[in-house]
């Protein structure tokens, strides 16, 4: 700047820069004109620059620059000329040095000293006094002609100042009226993180239940469910917000990237997203760059898996050792067992051979800076990822670029994102791991090693193979089974905001998603499918996806402050939001060499030979979201806090007579820490009392299900030719529409003693209209089945949060949260005067021979979802057969003799309870933390158990508890029942994880900190299965299959170095 | 510059917007992988691919446990027994079937009323869809109406012969709100069913053509129609409690003199692969091997549910079985051992078709040679006490059926055409009703016809020939189970001669004797009681 007066250079930096000066106008002479380049320098040399030559001194506290005369020994001598002194402490009452006190409406001030003294002079006895302090609430005193004003300042309660995203915009935390929960980065979970960005929230928010129930698939991903199940055939998952665009990939998303995640948890916070927000909405904040000199971040972790609980099956060994006792025993039962084993003269551990400790590693590097008008943050991100399963595993790269462009005055920006993944993935055949736990030890894996006595079904094949009833060798199911899918994801979003007039922005948020998906599957010509189940002599198929989402938002917001009271701001807008759906597949069989795999279609003669009936097929299907919506949020003093909105939503998926509907909230807030008769309540830095009301809505179904469409179908012998038929694809319903939820929410956050924050929230859910496929009967209808909107659901419960810093110290510091919920789920209704369910039977047991139609789940009106419903154990006969209890409980009978009459509601599946515990401590470099989750009151279904805790269940192999435990091996019963001795409480804590980091102090980087940590460690639980961690969404909550892939033990090592 | 660019973005917003707002409201559905229905039923290809439906589905007969299994499985022939390894128990719903103590929610009773209904519902849809198309010509417009109203007679036929009172539904623009209703009564319900098939059978059977050949396999023509008539008329003494004897036998002599049906020389060329050429078989469902949206399903319930896990070798398909269905003992002992019929069953050691290599059991006897037994016992080790019966049968035991011949055309199909009637059934109808009218006593014209059939059985036909001494009701009633097992009808025929409901087959297994008259009706299945709740349920239930 040239020839500037010192006061507009101050004025330049104070625009600038978080620094502000203060001075006594009267003392300092700030009119002089300098000349100094103030652009990319340090504070320090600006200063320098400026006051060269002239006899002002400064000094830098913190944020605060203050001027003084050179020849004044020091600036606050320089002010004391009359009369107000002071002390100024904190709460403890302990002198606080380094407070800014200042007339009120002026810049004249001053600081407190070391012993918190000050002194002003010169000072109207109507003026008032502002006391300021970094971290301390500011407090106004005024005067009143006193010579003498003593003060306390109060802490600051950690988190009101906090921003928070609430859909379309943001909010300060202490001024929003709904239920929102706010992780930031410094909170999220610190072990590997691998299967969904969400994992970053494990046992963190009371309500938000996350459950990696895939265990250590990678390519699975956690389920996660919000305030229970609301919907019973809708989308029951929460709607994924990424930097404003509805719908995004979150599995694209890599955990480093991401700053905040926010999830709107009540209706009234939701309902801004009408018919997609029933479940909740997950607003996830990406990092963006900031101003500086460029910041280089590399983190990289290594992590191996290992079974949580290995089951311990016979050895080959044990199992020829069970065949010689049981066949000379004299019961006849086990001798009968005896008989029908098989000795193949191998020796075989089947779970060692279909898998592996498996190695991963993941890497991110991440650069951001940039000036006030261009910020920039870009990351490259690459992760390997074995499965505990062989051959199961997941290849990722990605990269992420983000730039802000702000104008000089600051009326317009534009910032773009945009995230590019690939993905490679071989995903897990559920038959592996039921395979290897069913096949008997004795047999060899391959041919080459088998007994001369023995005679394989495949004697030229590389695996040992038999015919029979689904009996595949498990490590062929591995070797002899391509499965290679390759995605490949785009997400763009460019969003720009314009300051139209002082408070008024126009702004428009366009995205574009495109995710493909090309997926090849091979199965060998002496695969144990092509030999004995399809007879293909080798089988491949492709199929290539695309899903495209758009969309555009723009909108258009006022706000203002009126009278210093009054703060306002309304918001109004319109989204557009539309999915594009197609595929296109194609399948042959019978190749002559299995050298091509799924590379060349066409070499295989089935579609030649005309055997195949469908060998290509393709499908295109699109949506559309069209919405208005508006909001208003209203304070008055930052006291009386009132928010409102509308969204008025159609869908193209709703029939002609229901394409709109409107979704409304209200809530209010009343900060009662506000309040006079509150001021003396010394401990409480700020509550503040909630209440919402919402409706939100749910269109998680397929398209088309309104409209009358045919498909080809079914063939006839007409004329004695062949010809095909077109057939009506479904029941058309008119009349279909979204569910509608409508959610009052009472909430209380309180901020106590500094550093105690406590949040509670009760809310009642009332789902209406659900959506579900009903039996209808034929005729009229086409179909046996229609889409209706009928029944009612209800969620009700309480969540509990606190959070606290007990200790802080410079060397030593303790954080911790612990949060809690309880959900009572209850479905109210499933019927109408048209559509009528009073139950459903649903959980058929498939998996084992002579189970199907077995049903254990009842959905029943008047009870919650996840009800287990079987007979009653009464304990075993003498002749050790399995009895049940009859309906009155008055006799013990054979459950072959049971009826489904007998049969009772004893368990439900679905967790009430929901616990998190986590903490962080840090001593010098060394931090420390651990997060414990818990689930409560529920149950599960072992039907790992019912199928092979089983002597019957021989000539399969059977667990080593099967011949030693004192009652199961008692029992002569051929198969096994669905009864309550298979339900077992599914209550559990586990040590979910534990993460130790050590920051080296190092010279050639700002930070390097090395860290391991441990995933699943141990659980606390009674459940006899492996971890209790089960599926909790869905119909059938914590039903433990025989088929799930494994839940694994993690251990990590890893770093995390700054430029 | 910064003007510039300010004003520039408020452009960039604008031209963001501008498209949207062109279709700013409109949430109309693209339909890009299926036919919207204006745009349909233009064209005689595309008139005759509306009419497919109406014949596909009927291939749906005989899967899914539907009315030719449960005929089968509750009579006095066949069974699902539970294996002793616990395979078939499924929720009891197949032990259910043997004993006579099935309820409304065994999904069997599902499976044949929705695949039953659905043929009306597809049948009414197409009357209308073609009753709405002005350009279609009027002969193929009167055949097809017709060819549809008999589908929905035979429909109405198997329901009235397994639930008996169901709702009648002749038409589909329905009144908005409708719901089908059955009558409250149920005898008044059924006599009510019995006329309205009558009276679509008497009205369309004229419309429809004579022609017996290739050009017909697998459609309605007149005689395939008029054998739904005998049919009825044959049962309308328990369904109406009036007699038809007469016009049984009126409508069993204008097939018989047509001379469009003989009787195969041998039985089984009415089963074999290639079957399509059997003079016999007057109504077939059509199959073929390499049309695959048939295939499956269909060896499955003719061929792989029956047999053995490890029989693919014994027949050299490339397939093996599931070990389901297999005979009554009774059932067995009941042939004489030169009737050439029994061959129809595969009984005793299996062999490997091409090696001649003995087959072995892989469940509970795993290593011991397959072995059909007819009894349901302990082969291998006679000492055993355990009790071998419907709900613990070893994996070996029980004949199994092979009455179709079992060859895979090309993969995992077979193309043998399934047979629902048979001029076989025709003359042992028209005997029965014969005999029903001389006081249930033979006559020299109603032994005749049945020795046409019973001589075939046997090598030296002179030896078995019945006479009117020794041919009886009782006789008939077992030799209709020795010619049409498992050809749809044994439940049926059980009821007639009024053996059902407390039948006395395998008594030492299961005792039916106290169990009351609803047993000759199934109830309405559960699923259907709720998907409407306008139905009343059928007595006894």
């Amino acid at each position: 700047m040239e020839n500037a007066t010192i006061k507009q250079v101050l004025g330049q930096i104070e625009n600038q820069t978080d620094y502000f000066f203060m001075y006594n106008g009267k003392l300092v002479n700030v009119d002089q004109n300098v000349s100094v380049d103030i652009k990319n320098k340090n504070i320090d040399n600006v200063l320098k620059e400026v006051f060269k030559g002239t006899d002002i001194n400064y000094e830098i506290k913190d944020r605060q620059i203050l001027l003084s005369i050179s020849n004044n020994t020091s600036f606050i001598s320089a002010l004391q000329q009359k009369k107000i002194t002071g002390k100024v402490t904190d709460s403890s009452g302990a002198p606080l040095p380094g407070v800014t006190v200042v007339i009120k409406g002026t810049t004249i001030g001053t600081i407190t000293d070391n012993k918190g003294n000050y002194s002003l002079t010169d000072i109207p006895s109507n003026a008032t006094l502002l006391f300021s302090f970094m971290g301390m609430k500011t407090q106004e005193i005024a005067i009143n002609g006193k010579s003498t004003i003593n003060i306390a300042m109060q802490e600051e309660s950690i988190g009101i100042d906090e921003v928070v995203a609430i859909g379309y915009g943001t909010m300060k935390k202490g001024k929003i009226t709904s239920s929102i929960a706010s992780v930031k980065k410094e909170d999220f979970v610190q072990g590997a993180v691998y299967q969904s960005p969400l994992e970053l929230l494990s046992g963190k928010v009371a309500g938000l239940a996350i459950s990696r129930s895939g265990g250590g698939d990678p390519n699975s991903s956690v389920e996660f469910q919000l305030r229970g199940v609301s919907s019973v055939d809708g989308d029951k998952t929460p709607l994924i917000i990424i930097d404003g665009v509805p719908g995004g990939y979150l599995s694209s998303i890599s955990p480093d990237d991401i700053e905040t995640i926010d999830i709107l948890r009540d209706g009234s916070a939701a309902a801004i997203y009408g018919t997609k927000a029933t479940n909740g909405v997950i607003l996830i904040t990406t990092k963006k760059g900031t101003v500086g000199k460029p910041q280089v971040k590399y983190s990289a972790y290594a992590y191996t898996e290992g079974w949580y609980n290995k089951p311990e099956l016979l050895t080959g060994d044990e199992y020829r050792n069970c065949k010689e006792v049981f066949s000379a025993s004299d019961d006849a039962f086990l001798q009968k067992e005896g008989r029908s084993m098989m000795d193949y003269k191998g020796n075989t551990d089947w779970l060692d051979a279909i898998s592996r400790n498996a190695l991963s590693q993941v890497h991110d590097l991440s650069i951001s800076g940039g000036t006030e008008t261009l910020k920039y943050y870009g990351s490259f991100n690459y992760r390997d990822q074995e499965g505990l399963i062989k051959e199961t595993g997941k290849k990722m790269m990605g990269g992420r670029l983000s730039l802000t462009y702000t104008s000089l005055d600051k009326k317009l920006m534009i910032q773009m994102n945009s995230n590019n993944t690939f993905t490679t993935s071989h995903p897990y055949n559920s038959n592996i791991l039921f395979q290897a736990m069913t096949r008997n030890p004795t047999m060899p894996v391959y041919n080459k090693d088998t007994d001369p006595s023995v005679t394989p079904d495949n004697p030229d094949g590389e695996f040992l193979e038999f015919n029979g009833y689904l009996c595949p060798n498990p490590v062929g199911l591995i070797e002899q089974y391509k499965r290679d899918n390759k995605n490949s994801a785009f997400q763009g979003n460019i969003n720009i905001k314009y300051e139209l007039l002082k408070g008024l922005i126009i702004a428009a948020n366009g995205a574009f998603m495109r995710s493909n998906t090309i997926t090849g599957y091979y199965e060998d010509r002496d695969s144990w499918n092509s030999l004995f189940s399809n007879a293909n002599g080798g089988s491949a198929s492709r199929s290539s996806t695309q899903s495209e989402r758009r969309s555009i938002e723009p909108t258009i917001t006022y706000s203002n402050l009126f009278n210093d009271i009054h703060r306002l701001e309304v918001l109004g807008g319109y989204s557009y939001q539309e999915e594009i759906y197609e595929n296109f597949s194609a399948e042959n069989h019978t190749f002559i060499s299995d050298a091509l795999t799924y590379n060349s279609l066409g070499s295989g003669s089935a579609i030649e030979s005309g055997v195949l009936a469908n060998p290509v097929s393709s499908y295109k299907s699109s949506n559309k979201l069209i919405s208005f919506f508006g909001r208003v949020n209203y304070s008055l003093k930052d006291r009386y806090l009132l928010s409102a909105s509308l969204r008025h939503e159609g869908s193209s998926k709703f029939g002609d007579n229901n394409k709109w509907g409107n979704f409304s909230a209200a809530s209010v807030g009343w900060v009662i820490s506000e309040e006079n008769f509150m001021k003396d309540v010394y401990f409480i830095d700020n509550m503040k009392l909630r209440l919402g009301y919402g409706v939100t809505g749910n269109q998680g179904v397929s398209s088309y299900l309104s409209k009358e469409k045919l498909n080809k179908s079914g063939v006839m012998y007409y004329n004695g030719e062949w010809i095909s038929g077109y057939v009506p694809a479904s029941n058309p319903n008119p009349d279909l529409r979204w569910e509608k939820k409508a959610e009052s929410n009472l909430g209380i956050d309180i901020s106590m003693f500094n550093n105690i924050n406590l949040s509670i929230d009760l809310y009642n859910r009332k789902t209406t209209d659900l959506l579900y496929e009903y039996s209808v009967p034929v005729p009229p209808n086409i179909y046996n089945s229609t889409w209706a909107n009928v029944g009612e659901m209800s969620n009700k419960g309480i969540e509990f949060t606190i959070s606290a810093t007990p200790l802080k110290k410079s060397k030593f510091s303790w954080k911790l949260n612990f949060n809690a919920s309880y959900n009572k789920n209850k479905l109210v209704s499933l019927s109408d005067e048209k559509y009528n369910y009073n139950y459903l039977m649903l959980g058929e047991l498939g998996g084992y021979l002579g189970m199907t139609g077995e049903y254990s789940y009842k959905l029943e009106e008047g009870e919650p979802i996840g009800n287990i419903f079987a007979w009653e154990f009464a304990g075993f006969s003498d002749d050790q057969k399995w009895q049940v209890w009859n309906a009155d409980h008055s006799e013990k009978i054979h459950p072959t003799e049971a009826t489904f009459k007998d049969k009772k509601v004893v368990g439900n599946g679905l967790p009430k309870t929901w616990v998190g515990f986590n903490n962080t401590f840090t001593y010098n470099n060394f931090d420390l933390s651990f997060g414990l989750k818990g689930a409560f009151f529920f149950d599960i279904l072992n039907t790992y158990a019912i199928g092979r805790r089983n002597v019957g269940y021989l000539p399969n192999n059977i667990e080593k508890m099967v011949i030693t435990d004192p009652e199961i091996s008692k029992v002569r019963d051929t198969r096994n029942y669905v009864t309550d001795y298979h339900v077992e409480s599914g209550d559990y804590l586990k040590l979910d994880n534990l993460t130790i980091g050590y920051s080296i102090p190092v010279k050639f980087a700002r930070q390097l900190r090395v860290y391991v940590s441990g995933k699943n460690l141990f659980v606390l639980t009674d459940y006899s299965g492996d971890d209790p961690e089960e599926s909790i969404t869905g119909l059938v909550p914590s039903y433990d299959s025989c088929w799930d892939y494994p839940k694994v033990k993690t251990f990590t090592f890893g770093f995390k170095l700054n430029f | 510059m910064k003007r510039l660019l300010n004003k520039l973005s408020f452009i960039l917003i604008v031209i963001f917007i501008l498209p949207v707002f062109n279709s700013c409201t409109d949430l109309d559905e693209d339909v890009y992988s299926s036919i919207v229905p204006e745009n349909f039923y233009k064209t005689e290809d595309e008139l005759i691919a509306a009419m497919v439906p109406a014949y596909s589905d009927l291939c749906w007969m005989i899967r899914n446990r539907g009315v030719p299994d449960c005929e089968a499985y509750t009579s006095d022939i066949m069974i699902i027994p539970t294996r002793d390894y616990g395979g078939w128990y499924d929720g009891g719903r197949y032990q259910q079937l043997f004993e006579h103590t099935w309820t409304s929610e065994n999904s069997c009773m599902d499976n044949m009323w929705s695949r039953t209904f659905n043929w009306v519902d597809k049948a009414n849809m197409l009357i209308y869809q073609f009753s709405q198309v002005d350009n279609m010509d009027p002969d193929l417009k009167t055949k097809f109406t017709s060819e549809l109203s008999i589908i929905r007679a035979f429909a109405y036929y198997n329901l009235l012969n397994t639930f008996g009172n169901v709702p009648i539904v002749d038409r589909f623009d329905v009144p908005e709100g409708f719901t089908p209703k059955n009558n409250t009564d149920f005898e008044a319900g059924r006599k009510e069913v019995f006329e309205f098939i009558e009276k679509d059978l008497l009205d369309n059977i004229p419309n429809l053509t004579e022609t017996v050949d290739e050009s017909t396999s697998g459609r309605f023509n007149k005689y395939a129609a008029m054998m739904i008539l005998v049919k009825l008329y044959m049962n309308a003494e328990v369904w109406t409690g009036i007699p038809r004897w007469d016009d049984a036998i009126t409508y069993a002599d204008k097939i018989i003199n047509s001379g469009n049906y003989q009787l195969e020389a041998d039985y089984f060329a009415n089963f074999k692969v290639e079957n399509k050429d059997s003079k016999e078989n007057i109504f077939v469902l059509p199959f073929n091997a390499t049309i695959s949206s048939l295939g499956w399903a269909y060896t499955s319930y003719l061929y792989r549910m029956h047999h053995h896990f490890l029989s693919a070798g014994i027949f050299g398909v490339s397939l093996g079985g599931q070990n389901g269905p297999a005979a009554l003992p009774s059932f067995i002992h009941s042939f004489d051992s030169q009737d050439i019929r029994l061959k129809g069953w595969s009984i005793g050691l299996q062999l490997n078709k091409s090696t001649g290599d003995t087959i072995f059991c892989n469940k509970t006897y795993s290593g011991k040679p397959l072995n059909y037994t007819i009894d349901y016992v302990d082969i291998y080790d006679p000492t055993d006490e355990t009790v071998y019966d419907y709900k613990n049968a070893p994996e070996y035991a029980g004949a199994r059926f092979s009455k179709y011949e079992i060859a895979f055309a090309d993969g995992t199909n077979m193309s043998n055409d399934y047979v629902v009637y048979r001029y076989a059934d025709v003359l042992l109808l028209k005997a029965e009703a014969l005999m029903r009218k001389h006081g249930g006593m033979a006559t020299e014209e109603a032994v005749n016809l049945v020795n046409q059939i019973h001589k075939r059985a046997f090598e030296d036909p002179s030896l078995h020939l019945y006479t009117t001494n020794t041919f009886t009701m009782e006789e008939l009633l077992a030799e209709r189970a020795r010619e049409l097992y498992y050809e749809g009808m044994r439940r049926n025929d059980l009821i007639r001669f009024d053996k059902f409901a407390q039948g006395e087959w395998e008594k030492e297994w299961y005792d039916r004797s106290s169990q009351g008259d609803e047993k000759n009706w199934y109830p309405i299945p559960q699923t259907q009681m709720n998907a409407n709740i306008s139905l009343t349920q059928n007595p006894g239930y």
